[in-house]
């Protein structure tokens, strides 16, 4: 029997609010397989970003466990998280999350230098030409267009070669070309990079494009079905 | 230990939150905090090198013997068995008289061998041409400093009369290497040839004259001289080698430094304010930042090592900026302090940068890194939900805050009880304004609603962020506080002090008469008109013995008892206490016990010494050895310029002692006019002109003054920085407001009337609470220390409150147009 890539048992997540305890998430089982994609969907407040956060280790359940390649992640601190996440997983946001203060180039090489990775400034700009950024390369966050802006996003999470990306609302913020211009993007490289993809949206259309689709509601897994002909 | 790839990641880090100017307010900050300490570092750095390289000049020789009677010829004889140079000079104080005017000198008699070390620089005015020059002037001339010329109005080739002879001014002295600062400049310098002397028929018996022995030569045979003398020293002289350097001027540097440092530091308080308000906000500007760091992979003792490895790199180039900075403000404050203490100041070396660098340590440890150890801690979930943050503030930030200033002004001035009062009662004034500033702020909130709509919005952006316009109103109050003390107050509590005295104070003193000249004295103000004066007598005496054991200066820490054992005791005789002396401890002399062996001191002096009544004090006096029990301490009003001493005896012990009597009296109209007929008939009397002496005191202290508001200044720019922090703190929400209101059909006009009002308001209450504190403080200093009633004056609240409001405006609407000025589609399309 394999080891699962990444798997969720019996996971709950529960918040306080106004001293109230709030159950955002409960007795979730889910397996992913390395190299697949998949779309986690359901309304807002279904509890996806939720989800996506405990699987990727940015966050602890209130109960359950989660295994990252045969590792229970809920048993390591904060930074044996961080040093788990390091070179392996990826991020993709919403509000892309680019650092205000550095250029485009600048964003994605960060990445390669927290890991101190060699060939960082080739690996940048090959990425960059990637996804179509060359022109751009000295442009400041607020200089780009949001299509733009989650291009670079795009290009810092692929640029570490990572074996897991999680994508949040990925084209939430993006007009419908755009997004799809983005997602098409997303999934070649996925397709180049043999990545694990992760995606919480509510677009149906990127979900549809993904190879299983988990959907949540009230904090529960109500489905979770292969895409066919995916 | 940092790997290098971190410290190389720390550096990108800092270049690039340069650029994008998250660290231009921390800098600022932080650059003034460093510079102010420096300014005042150089200065005294500069001072230090020169009393050190000049310690030979400041004597004019390797060593001193001096003494207030002539020195043992034997002294000089030796000298030359020990191949050494020697000059013999004399120094006193007299009157000269020129063209009907009567005018104080310090005279000093110079022989062939001076200066022995060091130059006298002579020049003819006119000429800037100076001349090296060794020995005196020719016979029947004199030398005079430029201050002498200027007072009295006269040319190079004027004649003036010294005592009973004339003589002929032919040369100005530009430098004299023996002389000091301005601060022991009471009267101008005459340099006379020492022949010339007798024939002036102002050496007498009981004439205040002091002797002095320079002697020069190689260093083991002047340490030879040395020991030689001191195993065989004659009563009443006094020993001073380079080492010993000059006491005075030593005193009046440390004081000068510890006052300069105190307002300094003063800057550096509120500078650490502006440096943990720009601290703050750089680590909360920088959450998200180590949000996205945390999710993807950074671990948090890398987090913290980044930026621990940006902050030091960062703190060191900030710290040689603000000692550069620092030096090159040094050269104006050098400027205004030029000559008080010594004069020819050399460049300074670069321990100052030390001290500078120990401040932006201290700074960085205590104000800068505590808000980044939490910044580590800025939860990586943040990256998905925006809701999860982390606190970079804790109260024990406080306790870190209050520790880093106190270890700050302990390192600089010491722990003493002085340091403990300035640093709590700054501490306490600001804590004060703060309060007040709120209060006021707060007071004003329900006007809002009485006023025109752009009031409205200017009192509402004030009392909105009133822990931020508090904090404003703080720094610059605390600043236009203490110039206005430094400045109006200052200079109206002198003048009040003096106008408050009654309309017969003495205004001269007329010293060096004989007791044979007494009677003639009297009658020739009775000629004339005005009531004769009670003459007091004067006898040097050397203090030898406390209790039986030996005195000795170096037992001794403060500079008054030190001088008091080097250069003797003002003694004098009563046999009734005198007017306006007031016995605190003890009992006074009955008529029998005249000629009793009894002491009367002042309770200052008793202090120094540690005396209590019945200490046995043993004097030499005009050579002979008394032994005196101390019968009471006697409290001196020493403002009414009567003649007054720290010490008295009782009648019938020293009248047979060859004495000096002095005297106080007030003229007024044209009576001073008979002074220059009453030195004509009594050439060796010397007229001192008090209120000649208390202007000069005022100009030097305009000087000192002068020097702590510049220094001053840097408390405003730190108040300036502290503006601009809370303005970038509030950017966002300006711009948002702005823009809102462009929307909404304001004008940009309007907008800006608005925060005019806000910034007018805040200046305008920072500067009305200083003219406040200020007057107060004044009013306090006039009852306790200087003895009279001040009423309050809405001057300095009018002074303060005005210019406070417009300055402040000024830099506020500087530092607001460009955020108002942007186009509200940028603002939306960026938030």
């Amino acid at each position: 029997m394999t080891t699962p890539f990444l798997q969720a048992k019996n996971l709950s997540k529960s918040l306080t609010s106004n001293d109230k305890p709030l159950q955002i998430l409960q007795t979730i089982n889910l397996t992913f397989n390395a190299a697949s994609t998949n779309a986690i969907v359901g309304a807002s407040g279904s509890g996806k970003t939720t989800l996506l956060g405990l699987l990727a280790g940015l966050d602890l359940p209130s109960g359950g466990t989660i295994f990252f390649q045969g590792q229970d992640i809920g048993a390591l601190s904060e930074d044996q998280r961080a040093s788990l996440r390091a070179g392996k997983v990826s991020f993709i946001f919403q509000s892309f999350q680019l650092l205000q203060p550095l250029t485009a180039y600048e964003n994605v090489l960060l990445s390669l230098e927290i890991l101190n990775s060699s060939q960082a400034k080739e690996k940048t700009l090959s990425i960059l030409e990637r996804v179509g950024l060359s022109p751009r390369l000295d442009h400041y966050p607020n200089q780009l267009s949001g299509g733009e802006q989650q291009r670079c996003a795009i290009a810092r999470a692929f640029v570490i070669e990572p074996i897991l990306l999680f994508a949040d609302e990925p084209t939430g913020n993006l007009d419908l070309k755009t997004g799809n211009t983005v997602i098409d993007l997303l999934f070649e490289l996925n397709q180049e990079r043999q990545t694990s993809l992760i995606i919480a949206t509510h677009d149906t259309d990127l979900a549809n494009r993904c190879d299983r689709i988990v959907t949540l509601s009230g904090g529960e897994v109500v489905s979770d079905e292969a895409v066919i002909g995916a | 230990m940092i790997k290098l790839s971190l410290i190389k990641l720390s550096l990108r880090f800092l270049l690039r939150d340069w650029r994008a100017g998250e660290l231009s307010l921390l800098a600022m900050a932080l650059l003034i905090c460093v510079a102010s300490i420096t300014t005042v570092g150089f200065f005294t750095n500069r001072v230090e090198r020169a009393m050190q390289q000049q310690s030979s000049e400041l004597l004019a020789a390797d060593f001193v013997i001096a003494s207030t009677h002539k020195i043992d010829q034997q002294r000089i004889k030796a000298s030359r068995l020990f191949n050494l140079n020697a000059s013999y000079i004399n120094l006193f104080r007299s009157v000269v008289l020129v063209n009907d005017e009567v005018q104080l000198v310090e005279v000093k008699a110079i022989d062939e061998a001076y200066p022995l070390r060091g130059k006298l620089l002579l020049s003819d005015k006119g000429s800037s041409v100076t001349t090296e020059n060794t020995g005196p002037p020719p016979s029947g001339e004199v030398w005079v400093v430029p201050r002498l010329l200027d007072a009295l109005n006269i040319s190079l080739g004027v004649k003036l009369t010294l005592g009973a002879r004339e003589f002929t001014i032919t040369k100005i002295i530009e430098n004299e290497p023996d002389r000091g600062g301005d601060f022991f400049r009471m009267a101008p310098r005459l340099m006379m040839n020492r022949d010339d002397l007798a024939s002036t028929h102002l050496v007498m018996q009981g004439s205040r004259i002091n002797h002095r022995l320079l002697i020069a030569g190689e260093q083991q045979d002047v340490d030879a001289y040395m020991k030689h003398v001191k195993q065989h020293p004659n009563p009443g002289e006094q020993f001073i080698s380079v080492r010993d350097g000059r006491p005075e001027i030593r005193f009046a540097f440390e004081r000068a430094e510890f006052f300069l440092n105190i307002v300094a530091l003063i800057s550096v308080l509120l500078g650490s304010i502006a440096t943990a308000m720009a601290a703050q906000r750089y680590t909360r500007r920088h959450v998200d930042t180590v949000a996205i760091l945390r999710a993807q992979g950074l671990s948090q003792y890398k987090i913290f090592s980044i930026f621990l490895v940006e902050m030091f790199s960062f703190a060191f180039v900030v710290i040689l900026l603000g000692s550069l900075l620092g030096y090159l403000a040094q050269f104006a404050l050098t400027e205004i302090m030029s000559n008080l203490i010594v004069a020819d100041l050399p460049q300074p070396d670069l321990s100052p940068i030390f001290v500078g660098g120990m401040t932006g340590l201290i700074a960085l440890l205590g104000f800068i890194l505590p808000p980044i150890w939490l910044l580590k801690n800025a939860p990586p979930i943040r990256v998905l939900r925006r809701d999860e943050g982390v606190s970079v503030f804790s109260k024990s930030f406080v306790i870190i805050f209050i520790g880093s200033v106190f270890t700050l002004w302990v390192w600089r001035l010491g722990d003493s009880a002085v340091v403990q009062y300035v640093l709590a009662g700054t501490i306490g004034t600001l804590i004060s304004l703060y309060f007040i500033a709120k209060v006021t702020v707060y007071l004003l909130t329900p006007l809002r609603s009485l006023m025109g709509v752009s009031w409205r919005y200017g009192l509402a952006n004030l009392t909105r962020r009133s822990h931020l316009s508090s904090l404003q109103i703080t720094a610059f109050g605390l600043g236009i506080m203490f110039i206005l003390l430094n400045g109006e107050i200052r200079s109206e509590l002198l003048s009040g002090w003096r106008n408050t005295m009654p309309s017969d104070t003495p205004n001269y003193f007329v010293t060096n008469v004989q007791k044979d000249q007494i009677a003639g004295v009297k009658d020739f103000f009775i000629e004339k008109g005005i009531n004769p004066p009670v003459f007091a007598p004067m006898i040097r005496g050397r203090l030898l013995e406390i209790n039986g054991n030996v005195v000795k200066a170096e037992n001794y820490e403060h500079p008054q008892a030190k001088n008091l054992i080097l250069h003797e005791f003002n003694l004098s005789w009563r046999k009734q206490l005198p007017e306006g002396n007031k016995i605190i401890e003890g009992r006074w002399w009955q008529p029998e016990e005249a000629g009793s062996p009894y002491i009367s001191l002042d309770p200052v002096i008793a202090e120094r010494f540690s005396l209590k009544l019945g200490d046995k004090l043993k004097f030499n006096i005009a050579g002979s050895e008394k032994e005196l029990t101390l019968l009471n301490i006697r409290g001196v009003d020493w403002g009414t310029f009567r003649v007054n001493f720290f010490t008295l005896l009782p009648h019938g012990l020293l009248e047979d002692y060859p004495a000096n009597w002095v005297t106080s009296l007030h003229l007024q109209g044209d009576e001073p006019d008979h002074l220059v007929e009453l030195v004509r008939r009594y050439p060796s009397i010397s007229i001192i002109d008090i209120d000649v002496i208390i202007s000069r005191i005022r100009t030097l202290m305009d000087r000192v003054a002068a020097a702590i508001e510049y220094l001053l200044g840097f408390t405003l720019v730190i108040g300036v920085i502290i503006m601009l922090t809370a303005l970038k703190t509030t950017q966002d929400e300006r711009q948002q407001e702005a823009a809102l209101l462009h929307t909404l059909g304001a004008s940009r006009k309007w907008i800006l009337k608005g925060v005019l009002i806000e910034f007018l308001l805040i200046g305008g209450i920072a500067g009305g609470i200083a003219g406040i504190a200020a007057s107060v403080t004044g009013m306090v200093l006039a009852e306790q220390v200087f003895k009279f009633e001040y009423a309050f004056s809405l001057i300095p609240v009018i002074t303060g409150t005005l210019s406070g409001a417009i300055v402040i405006a000024f830099i506020g609407l500087l530092g607001t147009n460009k955020i108002l000025s942007q186009p509200p589609i940028d603002t939306f399309r960026h938030t």
